[in-house]
């Protein structure tokens, strides 16, 4: 038996470790509850952020085709190297030992750092692209913490600055994709209209880590494969557009269009000055595109879509046709240029000072006689003009759902002045409509299917996207004879003694013909000069006039209508000399 | 009291054993053992290799052992107790100085292919040995501080072993054990104020002196475990997610994100607390402390109605053992103490730690199958 006297020890004693061992369970309890209860949903929130590192596996985005499968802009797949802060012990070390080992310039190490400071810790700071294989290889082998090399695609853009307006180019969404910091989406042109369909769908590699934060594996049982995007093809013909690009760029800006008769196929489309998208990538990206944002000429603006222009002469196609399907007038009645014409209190001047004399309307076209088409126009009326003008496919748009920012443009009449500059239309905005000024506006575009449509008697439509399928236009029912009319006159003016008689071709006998314009800017030089931005030099050339040339081609069996328009080149020469080059090109 | 209904315990037959079997020490028992098969499944990433299958045959061996111990002569383990204490010393030596190296500390040694750990024996072994010093002391002899000078000893020696393996997790449940037992068994209560003294002056001392370099990372990581979220504070930080993620009811058995991922470093072993609070919630960990808290009541209750002073010291002793294990298990795996690699009672996956609390249990139980028994220092 036991001691009493131990016994009642053991019993007083026993208290304490009951009471203490009631304590401390207390206390296991209480922090149970406090961990899995109270505060369970930020353990939930941090279990989620790091049961896996999902790593989304970039698809290859779509191609744009051009007319015959020729690439225009695509994914090419590149090494990209990484560097994430978090995971290193001392950023400054690890990113002078890849500046050493990649030779970056300063401005490249600048740019890391901006980064690195401007982002958050975990997210990936690119540190180089494309960088070539022995290179990376003797990276990886540092293996330098918080530094990887990941498989990626970068954008490639095969036209460079031709038609950088009209196909976009792809960039970082302002707001950027959890756990892809190298995620892109289009910002403009065919590339964000189509992104939806090109941008394909990502895949996710799940990354399992070990005790330090390490990737050790992969659970392959949800590896998605991404699915690349679908490809668009357009019916741009990459030659052509390299020509029509190459002939505006001598000039500091403009615009063209080409276009398939037949089909109403776009085969080119520029403008200038443009943009090379491929440069957007490099160090001196940002540079690049503050310098591009700050040019007057506006690089960015799809000129052929987005700029309005007075037509000047190439509207006089309009006219004389408005007035031969009137009955307004034969080809061959003459009338008189002494280089003006004094109507009302108005003295209205001929481009030629010195007069044309008697000219009939083929002359008229072939001289471009201002005098001619001031009367033809008050003869027939604006109303006549402008339901030929929208017939022709003027202030209208085509490309509204592939393309932003499209602007009908302007052709004027009674309700509109009224309503627009609320005084009421006279004589002599008939007058000077009949050469294509006072407050008539058109785009690049419009104008060449004007030209298409007055060639084909056709309601040609243009097309951006290409598709086997001929497309059947509506009759314009206008009288053969009438079109022949004006374009017996437009193949003049390509001839000795024509406005354009320089620009003329002779491809194995396929000609050109056309219609040359030149438009005054006033109004343009008057806001700029409001706003202040310009300097001397720059208002200038900003106050020449713009040459515009709408031409067509063979002239036997007309297939490919063009506009180029080049701004403030001052006459219409530069502009018809490279619609030839593009004839040139067609034709061959 | 009616010691005529008793037998003397060289006499006692087997049914009278059984008919004194414990089975709400015993029930218990079995069930955290079933339950942790059952952990060590899902920790597999739901197969039995290379945990459950083999846990579950280190449990038949265990069991065998207890039945023996259990059904023993109490006398066997009087008789031997100092014999066992000193061969456990004898492992102890041997593994400080010859063990395999493990997490940094000396702790294993290679029988054969069989690691044994004795580090986790030494904890039955000193509850034993202190139980039958105390056994036969009186009153007048427990107040007295030269009789707690050998029991100081006997845990001087093995503690100094094990915090130089370093074994922080063990050393510190040894000195506990002992703390306790002096207290029980009457020492005076200034002693210990004395000691306490003294041991925070010997802080610094330790500090500076007597740890390693990952324990002090643990204890500083402990204080701040954000400080170094990919370090030393990955373990506690994954742990502590891993448990608060479970919430009330868990994620469902064999899919808690953390364990399954192989986020959760030792889920098998010392973190197996947290696997289980990940997978079946605040309602798995609940009732998992029920049971350990019944099991040390039971254990109490054991040593209380013993009616022999052996009995009674070694079913108290090994409930101070038992309470302690998973107290600090489950406090480190919580974030309450720091990581000292203590492992959960009867729920871990290794061996030593099973098979030496199944041993401490088959004491317990041949205590309670002998409380009635008279037993003299002397006579045996």
């Amino acid at each position: 038996m036991i001691d009493t006297e131990v016994a009642r020890t053991f019993d007083r004693r026993s208290a304490l470790f009951l009471t203490g061992g009631a304590i401390l369970t207390s206390v296991l309890i209480m922090r149970m509850l406090q961990m899995q209860v109270f505060e369970h949903k930020d353990y939930m929130k941090k279990s989620e952020n790091n049961s896996f590192r999902i790593q989304i596996n970039m698809p290859c985005r779509g191609s744009i085709l051009s007319e015959t499968g020729a690439i225009i802009s695509r994914d090419i797949p590149i090494y990209r190297i990484y560097f994430i802060p978090e995971e290193a012990d001392d950023i400054n070390s690890v990113v002078e030992t890849v500046a050493n080992e990649l030779h970056l310039r300063q401005k490249t190490v600048d740019r890391i750092w901006r980064n690195i400071k401007k982002q958050q810790k975990f997210q990936p700071v690119l540190i180089a692209e494309n960088t070539n294989w022995n290179i990376l290889a003797g990276l990886s082998a540092k293996n330098i913490p918080g530094i990887h090399i990941g498989n990626g695609f970068s954008r490639s853009y095969e036209m460079g600055p031709a038609g950088a307006q009209v196909f976009g180019y792809v960039g970082v969404p302002k707001k950027s994709v959890p756990n892809n910091p190298f995620f892109t989406h289009g910002i403009n042109g065919l590339e964000k209209r189509f992104n939806d369909y090109m941008e394909g769908t990502p895949g996710q590699t799940v990354l399992i880590t070990n005790a330090v934060g390490r990737i050790t594996g992969e659970d392959k049982t949800q590896f998605i494969a991404p699915i690349s995007g679908g490809n668009i093809k357009t019916t741009i013909r990459d030659n052509v557009q390299k020509v029509l690009y190459d002939s505006l760029a001598m000039n500091r800006a403009g615009c063209g269009v080409v276009l398939d008769v037949e089909n109403g196929n776009i085969l080119a489309m520029a403008s200038t000055p443009s943009f090379d998208p491929n440069n957007f990538k490099t160090d001196d990206g940002e540079e690049y595109i503050s310098s591009l944002l700050s040019d007057v000429a506006k690089p960015f603006m799809n000129k052929t879509i987005e700029g309005l222009y007075p037509p000047g002469s190439t509207f006089k196609i309009v006219v004389a046709l408005a007035a031969l399907e009137s009955g307004a007038i034969s080809p061959n009645e003459k009338v008189f240029c002494p280089g003006y014409w004094e109507y009302g209190k108005h003295k209205y001047h001929c481009w030629e000072k010195h007069g044309h004399g008697y000219v009939n309307m083929y002359d008229a076209l072939k001289h471009s006689c201002d005098i001619y088409f001031y009367q033809l126009a008050l003869r027939i009326g604006i109303d006549v003009i402008k339901h030929m003008a929208l017939k022709l496919g003027l202030n209208q748009k085509y490309m509204e759902d592939i393309l932003s920012h499209e602007m009908p443009g302007i052709i004027p009449d009674r309700n509109w002045k009224e309503r627009n500059v609320g005084i009421p239309w006279v004589h002599g905005d008939t007058i000077i409509s009949g050469i294509g000024q006072g407050f008539i506006l058109t785009n690049c575009l419009q104008l060449a299917v004007m030209m298409a449509r007055v060639v084909s008697n056709k309601e040609v439509k243009p097309r951006l996207m290409y598709s086997d399928e001929v497309p059947v236009f509506k009759n314009l029912d206008l009288q053969e004879k009438n079109i022949k009319h004006v374009l017996k006159g437009l193949e003049e003016v390509t001839k000795k003694g024509g406005t354009a008689y320089g620009s003329a071709i002779n491809v194995k006998g396929k000609k050109m013909g056309g219609k040359t314009g030149t438009s005054q800017v006033r109004n343009i030089s008057k806001t700029e000069r409001k706003t202040g931005v310009l300097t001397n030099e720059q208002l200038k050339w900003n106050l020449r006039n713009h040459g515009l040339f709408v031409g067509y081609a063979p002239t036997d069996n007309p297939r490919y209508a063009v506009c180029v328009i080049m701004e403030h080149a001052g006459g219409s020469g530069p502009a018809a000399r490279a619609t030839a080059k593009i004839m040139k090109e067609l034709l061959k | 009291m009616s010691t005529t209904r008793v037998s003397n315990a060289n006499m006692m037959t087997f049914s009278e054993k059984l008919s004194r079997f414990s089975w709400a020490l015993f029930i218990p028992m079995c069930v955290i053992l079933l339950f942790s098969v059952v952990i060590l499944f899902s920790a597999g990433n739901g197969s039995w290799q290379p945990f459950a299958l083999s846990q579950l045959l280190k449990i038949c061996a265990g069991m065998g052992i207890f039945f023996i111990v259990a059904f023993s002569n109490i006398k066997t383990w009087i008789k031997s107790a100092y014999f066992i204490y000193a061969i456990v010393l004898i492992l102890v030596v041997l593994v400080t100085f010859v063990g395999d190296v493990g997490m940094g500390a000396q702790r294993w040694l290679s029988f054969g292919g069989i690691n044994i750990q004795p580090s986790e024996f030494i904890k039955i072994a000193l509850v034993l040995a202190l139980a039958r010093y105390f056994a036969w002391q009186n009153s007048v002899e427990l107040s007295q501080f030269k009789n707690y000078l050998v029991p100081i000893f006997m845990l001087l020696v093995p503690f100094a072993l094990i915090c130089a393996q370093p074994d922080l997790g063990t050393g510190i449940s040894l000195g506990l054990i002992t703390v306790g037992m002096f207290y029980i068994v009457g020492a005076n209560k200034k002693w210990f104020l004395i000691a306490g003294i003294l041991g925070v002056l010997a802080l610094p001392v330790v500090w500076y002196g007597g740890m390693h370099d990952y324990q002090r990372a643990r204890i500083i990581t402990f204080i701040n475990p954000e400080m170094d979220a990919r370090g030393a504070g990955y373990q506690i930080n994954q742990a502590k997610i891993a448990f608060g993620s479970g919430g009330i009811i868990g994620k469902g058995y064999m899919s808690g994100t953390q364990s399954q991922q192989s986020f959760l470093p030792e889920k098998q072993t010392d973190f197996i607390f947290t696997m289980l609070g990940e997978e079946f919630g605040f309602v798995g960990a609940f009732v998992l402390l029920s049971i350990y808290t019944f099991i040390v009541i039971m254990l109490f209750w054991a040593a209380k109605t013993c009616r022999n002073r052996f009995g009674q010291l070694v079913c108290f002793g090994f409930m101070l053992n038992f309470f302690i294990y998973y107290f600090i298990n489950i406090s480190m795996v919580l974030g309450i103490l720091p990581t000292v690699g203590v492992p959960l009672p009867l729920m871990s996956f290794g061996g030593s730690s099973l098979i030496s609390l199944l041993f401490g249990f088959g004491l317990c139980q041949n205590a309670h199958i002998h409380k009635d028994q008279q037993l003299s220092s002397k006579g045996f």
